[in-house]
């Protein structure tokens, strides 16, 4: 999945390019879906390299974009999102760029316009009646809601995103995340009121010079994204899943990311649990064990729900079992949860 | 000895230092010497750069020697019955705690938190070994080697009680949280250094002497928690090596610790260094360790001071970075040809000098157009169509060993008529083919597997490509590559001018200077059938001078021509014999062969008189010079 910007500015070498390697990728990884979306700064919006067809590049390009199949492509630049159902999964691709270069500004942030709503609303009705999916997944490139954590202000922000994420909440369509970029921060939130909250995944970029006000909480990274279908049946959350992300470090490559990388080594996300109750089972199975100390691997066993917290979670955890119980846990070089116990 | 997996940019990307023990053992290929380094004696791994000490070391830890898959890992497993414990050479030792409070904390302050980095260094490895023991990898393709059961709770108590005899706080009494609970306190004395570099200098003694924990001594810290854990887990009669590797990389405070330590009683702990041949310690080492254990320990070389010594280690890595590239095996000598410098196999030996083989042709050419060459055969009775019919002994005696001495003279000699005694009296060749061929390429990298990997690793990758023959000039060419290199690291070698205006090439000057005698002697004088290719360091030689030539040595430039038993450890390079690198003997036109013994101060007074004669002259090595200047 590439949640878009591809290139910097529309400049075509850096779009061809990308476009290119991501098949590559694609073939290396066997995948059989490339996801893919536009992002503001593959349309030529400020028409630098074209004087009258913002989006025209995107639809040139060999394969085709965002899809190989030319009917949903004629609906992703004419109704702005496709939906692709399989039997795991309902993907969702939104172009939120659609009205870049059209109107002074627009170009400023992303949109998803009440008639996008209501289409996409009313396709999911029929596809949902047809057969529910366990995971829902929308992949677009503005944020749909604010990072409050960087600035206070941000008007990049996907106008209509609320709406959005009020009918991917309502219950209705299944549980869902919406995977974006854009921001360059990397960031897992849950949506804001809705009966059903979407999952936010704000995927960091894989290569972009990091803005400096984020360099202090943000890699260029990528990720893998699980969602384990059995513990999705079994342990009855709602959407859950888990990441593992890895940093780009400069003459050395990938290596796995870091507790100040934006998003950790590894984590989790869908567990919305009260962490004062997660962290009394954590103490309960500790006790049974009667050991001096275990692996937290063994607590995972135990209560699997641990994999899904979020990272921000399982931290709050860990200080209330330090706190509450006296019980420490340790944590290997990636920040990742070792073991738990406590002195004797 | 080498991860042929790996093929790096010559010399300097090929460096196990920063390799797992896994990877190390991944394509470890075992020297001859590696069954010396492995016994339960305390052993100093000796040689220069590149010869493979931080590998052999690697090797001996239990992650590597699991992990390594050759069909002679069983016997050598069975051999290492210690448990290692690497300890590298780390920077926080001393440079940056010596950087911190340069100006500021006084000598001995420096050294208090130096030696406690130290310690810090050495139990926090050796908590890693005990963490290996007890909590092996689950994978199955691993060969348990020394491994324990401990059960958590011998593990809480074992921790505890280690923990507060090491003044360290845990809060899960496991090895994994004494290992970070080490860490921290590495960063803890960075601190502790930073802060008393700012405070005010009264009471410092006193703070430092309150922090408990920098007093500690590595020895006794890490004996008791060997001790407590062998009883755990019933090894009481196990062992322990510590393997402290770059030795000289350490500040002078820590080796004298370390050198020391050799004389602990403890008979649980078995102490393998590797070092450098030139060494300031050198003596106290010898004194230390003679003292100790009645000269009861190894001293490993990793050089070859004699070619034919190495060429067993360069075979078996030849054929296994074969096996790398998924290539079937094949004769080294099928594949990069024979070597002018080569001892010929007695039936092949017959046959090599019937008239119009190649070796006919080159001595006959030689007598040609070489006055010396010919007075010398005539006074040998030699009649150069005959030697084919002569026994083996008589060949022996009169032939054979001018072989090399005839490829390199007939490759870089010109005609009697094109001048006498004059530094044109050579042929210039940029790029000379006569050191092509297996054993010349195994000689010229001595041995040392960074240098065989530059080199010999590099041909096969380019055969592995296009399976087109490796041709002579393509092995000179990487060769030549790989010398220009070598000389290019070698002018950042210190040395005292040895003439006036010398410009600032560092060691380099005085190799050269030694390199453009035996050159004139092989080639340009009169034929002789003994010539000096060696050198003896004076008792005159300038101090200097000794200093640069021991950091040649350590570079590896010069080889060690040492005696059996000698010591290999030197303080001084005094009265001991050298040869030049045969990495460097392309470069300077000489032969592949030990030569006799002459003194250094002759050879230099020798060339500074000839240079200072030919002034106006071209340069020796003009033709070839290329980037190196």
């Amino acid at each position: 999945m590439c949640c878009g910007d591809m290139g910097d500015k529309a400049r075509p070498a850096g779009i061809l390019y990308t476009w290119d390697k991501l098949h590559v990728i694609k073939r290396k990884l066997e995948a059989k879906t490339l996801a893919v979306t536009a992002g503001n700064h593959d349309v030529d919006s400020r028409y630098k390299y074209t004087d009258y067809d913002a989006k025209g590049l995107l639809q040139s390009l060999v394969p085709p974009f965002p899809c190989e199949d030319e009917k949903l492509n004629d609906k992703f630049w004419a109704r702005n999102y496709i939906v692709f159902s399989e039997p795991d999964y309902r993907l969702v691709i939104l172009n939120t760029s659609a009205y870049h270069g059209a109107k002074e500004g627009e170009f400023e942030h992303g949109r998803i316009t009440p008639r996008t709503v209501e289409a996409l609303k009313a396709e999911l009705e029929v596809l949902e009646h047809e057969q529910p999916r366990r995971v829902n997944i929308l992949l677009c490139h503005h944020h749909p809601h604010n990072h409050g954590d960087i600035e206070d202000k941000d008007v990049s922000l996907m106008e209509g995103g609320a709406k959005l994420l009020e009918l991917l909440g309502s219950g209705d369509y299944g549980n869902w995340i919406v995977i974006h970029g854009h921001k360059h921060h990397p960031r897992i939130s849950y949506a804001a009121a809705s009966i059903s909250p979407p999952i936010v995944f704000s995927a960091g970029s894989l290569c972009a010079r990091i803005y400096e006000e984020l360099q202090g909480q943000a890699r260029n990274q990528f990720y893998v994204i699980t969602f384990p279908l059995s513990d999705l049946d079994t342990l009855e959350l709602g959407l859950i899943g888990t990441f593992q992300a890895w940093d780009w470090l400069p003459g050395i490559g990938w290596q796995r990311a870091t507790l100040r990388s934006g998003l950790p080594a590894s984590g989790g996300f869908g567990n919305r649990g009260d962490i004062t109750s997660i962290s009394k089972t954590i103490a309960t199975i500790f006790a049974s064990k009667k050991q001096p100390w275990v692996e937290w691997n063994e607590i995972i066993g135990a209560f699997p729900q641990v994999s899904y917290l979020l990272p921000i979670s399982l931290q709050a955890i860990i200080k209330k079992l330090e706190s509450n119980y006296n019980l420490t846990v340790s944590r290997d070089s990636d920040g990742q949860p070792l073991q738990i116990g406590r002195s004797l | 000895m080498t991860q042929t997996g790996l093929l790096p940019t010559i010399f300097e990307s090929f460096n196990a230092r920063a390799l797992e023990p896994e990877q190390v053992a991944k394509t470890f290929v075992p020297p001859d010497y590696f069954d010396d380094t492995l016994k339960r004696a305390h052993t100093l791994i000796v040689g220069p750069r590149g010869s493979g000490k931080t590998t052999i070391l690697k090797m001996l830890q239990s992650p590597a020697v699991e992990a390594w898959k050759s069909p002679i890992a069983d016997v050598y497993r069975s051999k290492i019955d210690f448990t290692g414990v690497f300890i590298p050479a780390d920077r926080s030792w001393s440079e940056q705690i010596g950087a911190l409070g340069e100006d500021v904390l006084v000598w001995e302050h420096k050294r208090i938190l130096g030696v406690a980095a130290f310690t810090t260094h050495v139990l926090r490895a050796l908590v890693e070994a005990m963490q290996y023991k007890a909590y092996p990898p689950k994978d199955t393709s691993l060969v348990p080697h020394r491994r324990v059961e401990l059960s958590r709770n011998s593990e809480a108590e074992i921790v505890s009680e280690i923990a507060e005899k090491w003044y360290l706080k845990i809060n899960i009494p496991s090895l994994v949280s004494l290992k970070h609970a080490l860490t921290t306190r590495l960063s803890n004395i960075w601190e502790i250094s930073s802060e008393e570099s700012l405070r005010n200098p009264e009471g410092r003694g006193e703070r430092l002497a309150n922090i408990k924990y920098l007093h500690l001594n590595f020895l006794y810290s890490a004996g008791l928690a060997i001790e407590l854990f062998d009883d755990r887990t019933a090894q009481s009669q196990s062992k322990w090596g510590l393997l402290f590797d770059e030795l000289e990389l350490a500040p002078q405070w820590i080796r004298e610790e370390l050198i020391k330590s050799l004389r602990s009683v403890n008979s649980k702990l078995l102490f393998k260094l590797s070092m450098s041949p030139y060494s300031q310690d050198a003596s106290l080492l010898h004194s230390e360790l003679s003292a100790t254990f009645g000269n009861d320990y190894n001293q490993v070389a990793l050089w070859y001071a004699h070619k034919e010594n190495g060429y067993n280690f360069c075979k078996a890595l030849f054929e296994s970075i074969l096996k790398d590239y998924g290539l079937n095996p094949i004769e080294p000598t099928k594949l990069l040809g024979r070597s002018a410098f080569e001892t010929l196999s007695e039936d092949y030996e017959t046959s090599a000098y019937r008239p119009k083989s190649p070796l006919h042709a080159r001595l006959l050419s030689m007598a040609e157009k070489d006055s010396s060459f010919r007075k010398f055969l005539d006074s040998k009775k030699l009649d150069l169509d005959n030697l084919h019919l002569l026994s083996e002994d008589e060949r022996a005696a009169a032939v054979r060993k001018i072989r090399s001495l005839v490829a390199v003279r007939d490759a870089f000699r010109v005609g009697d008529n094109l001048g006498q005694n004059t530094r044109q009296q050579q042929r210039s060749r940029k790029n000379p083919t006569v050191y092509s061929g297996a054993l010349s390429l195994f000689s010229i990298v001595e041995g040392n597997p960074r240098w065989f990997i530059g080199i010999i690793g590099k041909l096969i990758q380019d055969y592995a490509k296009d399976k087109s023959r490796i041709i002579a000039t393509k092995q000179s060419s990487e060769v030549q590559k790989a010398a220009n290199r070598f000389r290019a690291y070698l002018k950042t070698i210190p040395c005292p001018p040895l003439k006036k205006q010398q410009p600032p090439r560092g060691v380099l000057s005085a190799l050269d200077l030694i390199g453009s005698f035996f050159h004139d002697v092989v080639v340009r004088q009169n034929f002789t059938a003994d010539p000096p290719l060696t050198f003896v360091v004076d008792s005159r030689t300038d101090d200097d001078l000794i200093e640069s030539l021991g950091r040649a040595l350590n570079a590896g430039a010069i080889v060690y021509v040492n005696e059996p038993d000698s010591d290999i450890i030197l303080q001084s390079l005094r009265g001991k014999r050298f040869r030049l690198s045969y990495l460097l003997a392309p470069y300077y036109k000489i032969p592949l062969i030990l030569g006799r013994p002459t003194s250094l101060n002759f050879i230099l007074k020798k060339e500074q008189e000839d240079i200072w004669r030919s002034e106006n002259q071209d340069s020796l090595f003009s033709s070839v010079e290329q980037s190196d200047d």
